[in-house]
């Protein structure tokens, strides 16, 4: 609508980011170069889905099936979730954050930024800006919990009980644009709702991850 | 080798500070339908300006009650509008969009008539803010509906209102801006008015009657380059003026035939709006002779049912005197309208010649001491019906110029060729309905040149000479501008934004205590877990 406004949403959508840098411990540890590092690996992953995708799927196939091919290759997501944890030193928690905070990061920079400056800098008010800055931040809790999950499962001392309840975790965050999005079709819920349900999916995934993230990390 | 690499690196850094530029530089995205909306039409005559000076809108869009300042743009429905509230925009207010109706046909007849008193006001007077009409479309229609809602929304509440409400009123209030490109008003002094003329000679076969000693009869019309906006346009006179030719020249090609007059016609491009100067230039151009008389046609059908349509006048500045050609085409005009159910009327009035606007055409030719008269529909001068766009349905228009078109046929039939046979004379000259339908379209003579092109297969000595305004001293001016983009924005108010601001702040303050209690959060499942003692 107006500068103003493109400020407001600048600061929706990138305060909290700052905030988990500055107070979840990355600063104190110079994880500046890590996120970078991090976000490096997140845009090769995204070029790499991309190749697959348009050498591999035409978009003539039902929209069904293309749906449930673009799921499957969002499975390299995680491979490149596992890439930074491999490659990135780090203690545990710190580690976890960095790469999580780091694929949210540059998520949020490529694909929102541009966005938000040429619309939402527009004349026309709409609130689609603010429902993308809040669903970002629903990505960075996403990502965070993701990338614990993947280094959970990458774990050897995992117990082998909670073994399956990981796996079936990252499968709902993989295929997540699956069913969640096919849900809130149906539900045909209006777009405040649908975010405030994704919030709501994600806190509860966020809540049972860190429920065992902590019974492995005692 | 160093070139190469020099040339490598140049581009990268190029790459890297194009990219960021042609990000900031990059237009907002338009998300809303653009409209195309027509201005009212600027035009000087003989130094008095006429239509809307400006053409630049950027301004809130408001309802005819809800406006206030100069910082607000009224959008409203032709229908609505009053003279008055009229006025009091065009003094007061930023901006005016117009939307016109979409049925003139079916409004009320009070209706119709303020229509046309705003309508005669907008040329005959200029205004300081840009005014706009734009066809009926629905995406308006709805805009317009919407802050009438308000508008009446607005006025309820402030029977018991209290500060909070009217915050929160403000806050969640939706505007409009109207943003229009692609408009400006310069004058057009490459404008030029085109003026026609063909003539009619009898067949060379017939040279018993010598052709120098042939008196003319020269037959005008114009056609309105424009009124209060270009899109529409209604010319029934020089359709009428082109089945004229159509049927004349059959007439005349026909060998049998004795016409003992030559015709001219001439059609202008400059109504009453520019006062007639495409016919001051024709005259100034030539030397005429020998003419009997001119006849000049001006809103020949009536546009609407407001005035009786069975009547035709004959407005002359001298009264016809007894023994002339002229007295003798009244009485035939007269004799002939009757049988066809047409009361004839004659009409004097004086050239005023104080007066730098000319009430009829005909007083151009007046001037210049030619015998002429115009014929129309209209008995008044300062009639609305005479510069309006505002019609009947086009079935009606086309019986009504087709009966009148039979009426002067018939009458100058009689007159050229000598017959007083009534029956004849009828029989002869019905016109058919195709005739009168592909003419009633004209737009404009130059236009894929279709008028032209009819006046040179029907008509000899055809000629287009162009009426340009004076560099120093132009007697008229068009202006550029006719139409722009009219983009309508969905905004907040600027209280919004703070408010929001301060919305986000409390949520990013909620953010930071969340965050900052994390581990204590984490603390509670951890000791959750130390208390069942599961191991791994």
């Amino acid at each position: 609508m107006t500068l103003f406004h493109f400020g407001n949403c600048i600061a929706l959508i990138y305060a909290p980011y700052y905030m988990t840098y500055k107070y979840a411990g990355l600063s104190e540890y110079g994880a500046f170069w890590k996120c970078f590092q991090a976000g490096g690996i997140y845009i090769f992953t995204q070029c790499l889905k991309m190749l697959v995708l348009a050498t591999f799927f035409d978009s003539l196939s039902s929209p069904f099936v293309s749906d449930v091919l673009k799921a499957v290759v969002d499975v390299a997501d995680l491979f490149g979730m596992a890439l930074i944890l491999s490659r990135i030193p780090g203690k545990d928690h710190n580690k976890l954050i960095t790469t999580g905070f780091g694929w949210a990061i540059s998520e949020v920079v490529i694909t929102r930024l541009l966005t938000l400056w040429i619309g939402a800098r527009g004349a026309e008010f709409s609130w689609i800006y603010i429902q993308k800055c809040l669903e970002s931040n629903i990505l960075l809790v996403q990502h965070i919990s993701t990338a614990t999950l993947v280094w959970l499962f990458t774990r050897n001392n995992l117990n082998k009980a909670i073994k399956p309840f990981v796996i079936f975790l990252l499968a709902a965050t993989v295929l997540k644009s699956l069913w969640l999005d096919s849900t809130l079709i149906a539900l045909n819920m209006g777009p405040w709702l649908t975010l405030a349900f994704k919030a709501l999916c994600t806190v509860f995934n966020g809540f049972l991850t860190l429920n065992v993230y902590s019974k492995v990390n005692v | 080798m160093f070139f190469e690499n020099f040339e490598f690196v140049e581009l990268k850094y190029f790459t890297i500070l194009l990219l960021p530029i042609l990000i900031i530089i990059s237009p907002s995205i338009a998300t809303t339908d653009v409209d195309i909306i027509h201005r009212l039409t600027q035009f000087d005559t003989n130094d008095v300006q006429f239509g809307s000076r400006f053409s630049n809108l950027n301004l809130e869009i408001r309802s005819l009650e809800t406006w206030s300042t100069g910082r607000h743009c009224v959008l409203t429905k032709m229908e609505d509008l009053t003279l008055e509230t009229y006025n009091e925009i065009t003094k007061k207010a930023g901006g005016l969009i117009i939307q016109l109706p979409k049925m003139f046909n079916n409004l009320s007849t009070d209706t119709m008539e303020t229509i046309y008193q705003i309508e005669q006001n907008m040329l005959s007077s200029s205004v300081k803010i840009p005014v706009y009409f734009s066809p009926h479309n629905e995406n308006l229609d709805q805009i317009i509906s919407d802050i009438n809602v308000k508008a009446s929304g607005a006025s309820n509440s402030n029977v018991k209102s209290s500060a909070i409400s009217d915050l929160m009123l403000l806050i969640s209030s939706n505007g409009y801006q109207a943003i229009t490109s692609g408009s400006d008003h310069t004058p057009n002094k490459k404008a030029k008015l085109p003026i026609i003329q063909g003539e009619l000679v009898p067949s060379k076969n017939n040279k018993n009657s010598e052709p120098t000693r042939l008196s003319t009869i020269v037959i005008t019309a114009s056609i309105n380059p424009f009124r209060i906006s270009n899109h529409v346009s209604f010319n029934p006179d020089a359709a009428l003026l082109l089945i004229l030719i159509d049927f004349f020249s059959k007439l005349y090609s026909n060998k049998k035939t004795t016409p003992n007059h030559k015709i001219i016609f001439l059609l202008s491009e400059s109504g009453s709006l520019l006062n007639f100067q495409g016919t001051k230039k024709w005259l100034d151009d030539n030397q005429v002779q020998d003419v009997d008389f001119v006849m000049c046609l001006d809103t020949i059908i009536q546009p609407t049912n407001l005035e009786d349509e069975n009547s035709l006048y004959m407005h002359v500045s001298k009264p016809p005197k007894e023994g002339t050609v002229l007295n003798s085409f009244y009485k035939l005009f007269k004799e002939t309208g009757e049988h066809n159910n047409k009361t004839i009327e004659g009409v004097h009035k004086k050239i005023n010649l104080a007066e730098p606007h000319l009430a009829w055409e005909h007083e151009r030719f007046g001037i210049k001491k030619i015998t002429s008269f115009t014929l129309s529909t209209v008995k008044n001068y300062k009639s609305n019906a005479r510069n309006t766009i505002f019609t009947r349905n086009q079935g009606d228009l086309m019986n009504s110029l087709q009966s009148n078109a039979e009426v002067i046929i018939q009458t100058l039939t009689k007159l050229i060729f000598d017959v007083n046979d009534e029956r004849l004379s009828s029989s002869i000259s019905k016109v058919s309905k195709k005739t009168v339908e592909s003419w009633i379209g004209i737009k404009s003579t130059l236009q894929n040149n279709d008028v032209k092109n009819a006046f040179e297969r029907y008509l000899r000595n055809v000629k287009v000479t162009f009426e340009k305004p004076d560099y120093r001293d132009p007697d008229f001016m068009l202006y550029n501008g006719a139409e722009a983009q009219l983009n309508i924005y969905n905004v907040k108010p600027a209280i919004f934004d703070l408010f929001l601001t301060i919305l986000i702040a409390s949520y990013l303050c909620v953010f930071y205590f969340v965050l900052n209690y994390f581990p204590n959060i984490y603390n509670i499942f951890k000791n959750d877990v130390g208390s069942t003692k599961i191991s791994y």
